[in-house]
């Protein structure tokens, strides 16, 4: 019995280094070789650098393509996250606590879109139709239309936990309605508001698909977009490729380190209602 | 009394931002495609005049070799790389449920790649799997070089290879997803039947699988539609070649639209629009059956 308990550890051990091999080599791979020289990186593989060239990340950094991915990326997911949060939840808000006929109808028509895909192509026209083709907010606005459906979901859930009576007595100490959702409500969905938060973060940093399609120019083009475009450039420099591939994860790899945890339950409970 | 309470703290105007945004730039966009699938609208100009069913039949008879042929690639993507995720996956948090030590650093390696850049994973294999890459490098090393390849280049292989990447990223998923049911399963099933001498494969096969059935399913079916929609992955491997051998229904619509004939393309859209969402209700109608047969 204990021998072969010993093996079954044994066995666990080893599965779990083989799986750690397999999901790391890639990372590593791409690290090490963004501090090669151009003809060191041409084998992509685990040979040491002969010197650690820092300055690839300072030539990817100072490549103007770069520099204005990096600062779109950051107004498209910042306005893509603050702007989800705030009208879902305000949403969310009268949905959970209201249980007339509008807010269960307004709710059920968000919720098909968790199904629905997204039609992407006659987005163009309605853009340019507004004066919003090519530009942030046209973006921001679409995306936010993607992901209205199931923010909306895991906060009415949430909301919905919360006890009424707080309403009252905040209606009777004479909080309106805007000021009895931010100043008593909101507050209370610091939780819930940080899953949705790196969800929104990560989907908005790494969305490729809408840049893709509804954007014609560099001036809107967010991180995943400049470095498919920069390796179309430097096709013969892996080195820098890859210390711009690092560039692209390194934000969304500091939110996953802080805030796993989060981000699990927050999958989950997209899983589980999805 | 309560109505009126509720209309006055609970104002319907709160509902109409995301309402507004949501009608705008999600529904109209998918009902103003069924309209556009039947002109000649083009990227060139921004006036279109109705043409009936002309760009449904460029598409499903003059075209229809590729189209179809779109469609069957992202079918088997779809199958591949669901079969791949629930199966690895299932395995996986099985193995990540044992105790041992390092075990979180592990769970959150195989979380990681979910957090990713499709475009950055997709640069990453293009470098590993090609010609020369690692990949090559390693069978050459231990001397299967017969098992070399040219994994993206390949007719026959590339869509394989491609499915291979996908589940490489989202594995970590299913994971997620399987090991929360594992998690939850209740410690005195567990404790009885280990009472009435069930083995370790007794326990994962008799008890334990049946206990996560619904997460398994459900892991099964969002990684099946999310295959039917699969596409940044393809466009930063192959880019739908070589020749038609990874084409999928976006790679085909973006190819369409490059020609500037966005009614050609729209009807290619509003086709994919439509099988996407007949599936995904399929899929859910037998969930729900499923579910209901179990009470």
């Amino acid at each position: 019995m204990t021998r072969r308990t010993t093996l079954l550890q044994l066995f666990t051990y080893l599965a779990a280094f083989v799986i750690v091999l397999i999901f790391i080599v890639p990372m590593a791979l791409v690290l090490l070789n963004s501090f090669k020289s151009s003809a060191e990186a041409s084998a992509f593989n685990f040979e040491l650098p002969q010197v650690w060239l820092f300055s690839n990340y300072l030539e990817v950094l100072t490549d103007k393509s770069v520099g204005r991915g990096l600062l779109n990326s950051a107004i498209i997911t910042v306005g893509v996250t603050v702007g989800t949060i705030l009208v879902c939840s305000i949403a969310a808000f009268v949905i959970a606590r209201r249980t007339n006929r509008m807010s269960a109808g307004v709710y059920s028509y968000l919720i098909a879109g968790m199904i629905a895909p997204f039609a992407f192509l006659p987005a163009i026209r309605v853009l340019q139709f507004l004066g919003l083709y090519n530009t942030h907010l046209g973006l921001i606005l679409v995306d936010i239309g993607t992901q209205v459906p199931f923010i909306t979901l895991i906060l009415v859930g949430f909301i919905k936990q919360i006890p009424r009576e707080l309403d009252e007595a905040a209606i009777l100490d004479g909080c309106g309605p805007f000021s009895l959702f931010f100043r008593v409500i909101f507050p209370l969905l610091k939780p819930v508001s940080f899953t949705a938060l790196i969800l929104l973060f990560t989907f908005a940093w790494n969305e490729f698909q809408n840049v893709l399609f509804l954007t014609s120019g560099s001036n809107v083009w967010t991180m995943p977009m400049t470095v498919f475009n920069f390796q179309g450039l430097h096709t013969y420099n892996y080195a820098l490729v890859c210390a711009n591939l690092i560039v692209t994860i390194l934000p969304v790899l500091v939110v996953y380190l802080f805030s796993q945890k989060y981000i699990m339950s927050g999958i989950m409970s997209g899983a589980v209602k999805g | 009394m309560k109505s009126a309470f509720q209309s006055r703290v609970y104002p319907h105007w709160f509902l109409l931002p995301v309402a507004a945004i949501f009608t705008i730039f999600f529904v109209v966009p998918a009902a103003f495609g069924l309209w556009l699938a039947f002109t000649n609208a083009s990227t060139l100009s921004t006036r279109q005049d109705f043409i009936g069913f002309d760009n449904f039949a460029l598409l499903l008879v003059d075209n229809r070799d590729a189209f179809f042929g779109s469609i069957v690639n992202q079918i088997i993507y779809a199958i591949v790389t669901t079969i791949g995720k629930t199966g690895i996956g299932v395995a996986l948090a099985f193995l990540l449920n044992r105790a041992f030590r390092g075990r979180n650093f592990v769970r959150a390696i195989v979380y990681l790649p979910i957090m990713f850049s499709t475009i950055v994973v997709g640069i990453v294999f293009n470098f590993i799997l090609a010609q020369k890459g690692l990949l090559n490098q390693l069978l050459d090393s231990i001397g299967l070089t017969t098992l070399t390849q040219d994994w993206l280049g390949s007719f026959d292989l590339a869509l394989y290879s491609v499915a291979g990447i996908d589940i490489w990223m989202g594995v970590g998923w299913t994971v997620v997803i399987v090991l929360a049911a594992i998690q939850a399963i209740p410690g005195d099933v567990i404790e009885s039947a280990e009472l009435d001498g069930a083995n370790g494969w007794q326990l994962t096969f008799r008890i334990k699988i049946p206990f996560i059935m619904h997460a398994i399913g459900l892991a099964t079916l969002l990684t099946f539609v999310s295959g039917m929609k699969a596409f940044e992955i393809i466009y930063a491997t192959t880019g739908g070649g070589p020749g038609h051998a990874t084409e999928v229904m976006t790679t085909f619509i973006s190819k369409a639209l490059a020609t500037t004939n966005l009614g050609y393309a729209a009807s290619a859209s509003f086709v994919q629009f439509a099988l996407i969402c007949t599936i995904a209700f399929v899929i859910n109608y037998i969930v729900k059956r499923l579910e209901a047969n179990q009470e």
